[in-house]
């Protein structure tokens, strides 16, 4: 599968985790940022789904099946697009 | 370097924290290491042995939870640095077992890769299997052991399922390692991990629906909630102090009453007598005095392993992380300083999955101000003496919760300032938490681990506070005096010349010479401070042959200074727990300070720090209470 | 001076050379789970 590249990035139809309202499913795009490799490591990947589900401080959202809390700062890294 | 069929062959478990790595060291070793439903539990690595059904032994590794081999804090490299043979004194393991949650395997097997990388031989524990079949998880280990030819083993490590086929994927000779087949471009190897976990998972491990609300989301609606989440987490903490404090009255009376009547009992068969003194007040007044307290202790721990347990930990640390800000640290500390409520020394270590090294070091160095169990003897020796025991337990529960939350707040804003002080991290640390599902807490390894810390209480007590309580009947004995006078007896003494020197130094505190000695003595260990005071203030007893209960309290009510005024007002009763909550008394704590922090000097300003805070703050109490006329 | 006093004192004079012996010997095992009175101690390789 290839890697995302920006240039395929649909820039409307793309946001940062942070502005994901609660209860939606998203798909991850492109994660971009210093953090992203920790991200990464945490299961945050392109093309994987999630769902949010509370927002704050720190955010949680249901990955794979699992619940993890994040950061503002790293949800700010995780661009995002609705799924259909 | 390679295990022979006589040498004993090292096997490692790595895999994310929550895989239940350490769940399944116990079931493999036998063990009774601490099992905590949120990642951090291990800092350290565990080694246990079990053997093949030939008969084979096997040294088993617990390694540290990771994410990946990327090693982002002090634990994770503990972790890397066992698998490429970088541990001082260890080798490279002959099997690395990855413990994978069969229902993550999206995310758990990323790191699976990375050791299958690293050309070690594996062996998949695709543990939690039930919890996937719940989830409705289609799961193909056959399939999984076939792309990655590797041996994969489904368990279930908390009932004890899959271990014997484990063991035999373990028997010699181990399996190969195997070849990593996903890695297309070397300077990229992420993407062609992620590529073919995303096929293996299609293939293997199919996800029926994206996201289900299980019973755990159900709970943390209210659990997680704004408002209601802090509520239920004051009112939770709140019924665990209070629990602690009124379920132990009962056995603590039995205990009491059991204490009273051997020395009665002895004091009867015996004449009056050093041997008999030294029996009675020195080494049952000394041990009896801490030994009441075990009801406490095993509660306190009871409930701490519950909330372990259940998963509610990881819970509270990502309410609290908002709150831990403020004192410049993040929800990563509260972990840590919780655990340092029941005792400072597993506290400070399990800083180690902090990442940013000042906030870890910040961390350490306020973390003897969560008031830990050892002084509960000398709480509960002191509060219901503020509160003139008939007042209903509650009251006392609520003074209880003052006191941990004066040490707690004081904490915070010292926290803050070192934080401030120390400036910004070189890479700054975002905060993230995985919350696992609630469990079932685990019963058995709950039971063991408090039962191994009561016995270790008593192990203490039994011996160096026995041994304590001795040496110190004999300084407050000898050298004796010729006239009849108790009074007399223990001014003449060692004690008694020490009180002498002392009480300038704490009477601006509220405190009497014997007291000032008695804290002294606590330095050793803060239980202590209570059969100290046992042996200190029998003198006062005025008409011994009448009494039927060794009481201290009873006694420390009477005691007067020689002008006739009672020593212990309710106002050198706040000041003496003032110095309690703040003093730092235990040796240990400051060698293990000394040893995760990397240098002498962080634990010796802590102690200078805290025991001058300490006695400042116990004067400023003192003193500015009497000026307002208490 | 009965044998209550003499026994007494011996069982201190024990007790004190027992801790001294402890204090002298090299301190070999420190930290998390021997000095502090917790739970089992935790195994290093």
């Amino acid at each position: 599968m290839p890697h995302a590249h920006a240039a395929d990035l649909k820039i409307d139809s793309a946001m940062t985790l942070n502005q994901v309202k609660v209860g939606c499913d998203v798909q991850i795009r492109v994660l971009s940022g210093p953090g992203c490799d920790r991200l990464r490591d945490l299961g945050f990947c392109e093309e994987l789904q999630l769902r949010k589900l509370t927002s704050g401080r720190n955010m949680i959202c249901s990955i794979c099946g699992t619940r993890m809390a994040i950061s503002q700062e790293l949800a700010e890294q995780v661009l995002v697009s609705p799924v259909v | 370097m390679s295990a022979t069929a006589d040498s004993p062959s090292t096997i490692a478990l790595i895999g994310n924290p929550n895989a239940g790595k350490t769940t399944l060291f116990n079931a493999l070793t036998g063990a009774n290491q601490r099992v905590g439903n949120y990642s951090g539990v291990t800092v350290e690595v565990k080694s246990g042995e079990t053997f093949t059904p030939h008969g084979r032994k096997l040294r088993v590794l617990d390694l540290p939870g990771c994410y990946s081999l990327r090693a982002n804090s002090p634990d994770e490299k503990v972790a890397v640095d066992a698998l490429t043979g970088a541990l001082p004194g260890e080798k490279k393991p002959d099997v690395v077992i990855c413990v994978v949650d069969a229902s993550n395997l999206e995310r758990h097997l990323q790191l699976t890769l990375q050791v299958i990388e690293l050309g070690l031989p594996c062996v998949i524990a695709l543990n939690m299997v039930d919890v996937a079949e719940k989830v409705g998880l289609r799961l193909d280990p056959a399939k999984l052991a076939e792309e990655l030819n590797v041996p994969v083993v489904p368990t279930q490590a908390n009932a004890k399922k899959g271990i014997v086929e484990l063991k035999q994927a373990l028997r010699f000779p181990h399996p190969p390692a195997s070849e990593a087949t996903w890695v297309i471009d070397p300077n990229d190897p992420e993407s062609g991990r992620r590529a073919f976990v995303s096929r293996l998972c299609e293939l293997a491990a199919r996800r029926p629906d994206a996201h289900q609300q299980t019973l755990s989301d159900k709970i943390d609606a209210v659990l997680l909630h704004p408002i209601f989440g802090w509520i239920s987490m004051a009112v939770i903490f709140f019924t665990v102090f209070w629990a602690i404090f009124s379920f132990a009255q009962i056995p603590m009376s039995w205990i009491e009453a059991g204490q009273g009547a051997l020395g009665d009992w002895i004091q009867s068969k015996m004449a009056d007598g050093d041997l008999r003194s030294l029996i009675v007040d020195g080494a049952l007044g000394g041990v009896g005095g801490v030994v009441m307290f075990l009801p406490q202790i095993i509660l306190l721990f009871l409930f701490i392993g519950l909330l372990e347990s259940s998963g509610y930990m990881a819970r509270a640390a990502y309410l609290m992380d908002g709150v831990m800000a403020k004192a410049g640290l993040s929800g990563k500390s509260f972990l840590p300083l919780f655990s340092s409520y029941a005792c400072a020394i597993p506290g400070i270590m399990a800083t180690r999955t902090i990442d940013s090294a000042k906030e870890r070091i910040v961390t350490i160095f306020v973390a003897p101000w969560m008031s830990c169990s050892a002084r509960l003897p000398v709480y509960f020796l002191v509060v219901p003496l503020l509160l003139h025991e008939k007042e209903g337990t509650w009251k006392q529960a609520l003074v209880l919760f003052a006191i941990y939350a004066l040490g707690t707040l004081t904490a915070f804003i010292v926290a803050r300032i070192l934080r401030g002080r120390l400036g910004e991290d070189i890479t700054p640390g975002h905060f993230m938490l995985e919350l696992p599902p609630y469990r079932k807490p685990q019963w058995d390894y709950i039971f063991r681990h408090v039962l191994d810390r009561a016995w270790s209480f008593v192990k203490k007590a039994g011996t160096i506070i026995l041994g304590l309580s001795i040496l110190l009947w004999a300084l407050s004995t000898y050298p004796k005096s010729t006239s009849g006078d108790k009074a007399d007896e223990l001014a003449n003494s060692v004690m008694g010349r020490i009180g002498a020197v002392i009480e300038p130094v704490v009477k601006p505190l509220g405190f009497d010479g014997r007291m000032g000695t008695a804290i002294l003595t606590s330095f050793a260990a803060r239980e202590v401070f209570v059969s100290s005071m046992a042996i200190l203030y029998r003198v006062d007893e005025s008409d011994s042959e009448e009494e039927t209960r060794n009481v201290l309290r009873d006694k420390l009510t009477a005691s007067t200074w020689p002008d006739g005024r009672p020593i212990f007002t309710t106002l050198s009763l706040v000041s003496l727990l003032v110095f309690f909550i703040y003093a730092l008394q235990c040796l240990p704590t400051s060698a293990v300070v000394a040893r995760e922090s990397g240098s002498w000097k962080w634990a010796v300003g802590q102690f200078v720090f805290m025991t001058g805070f300490a006695y400042m703050a116990s004067l400023v109490v003192f003193q500015t209470g009497r000026l307002l006329g208490f | 001076m009965d044998w209550q006093t003499y026994t007494a004192a011996g069982i201190v004079i024990v007790t004190l050379t027992i801790f001294l012996v402890r204090l002298a010997r090299p301190k070999k095992k420190s930290g998390c789970g021997h000095d502090c009175g917790c739970g089992k101690p935790n195994e290093k390789p």
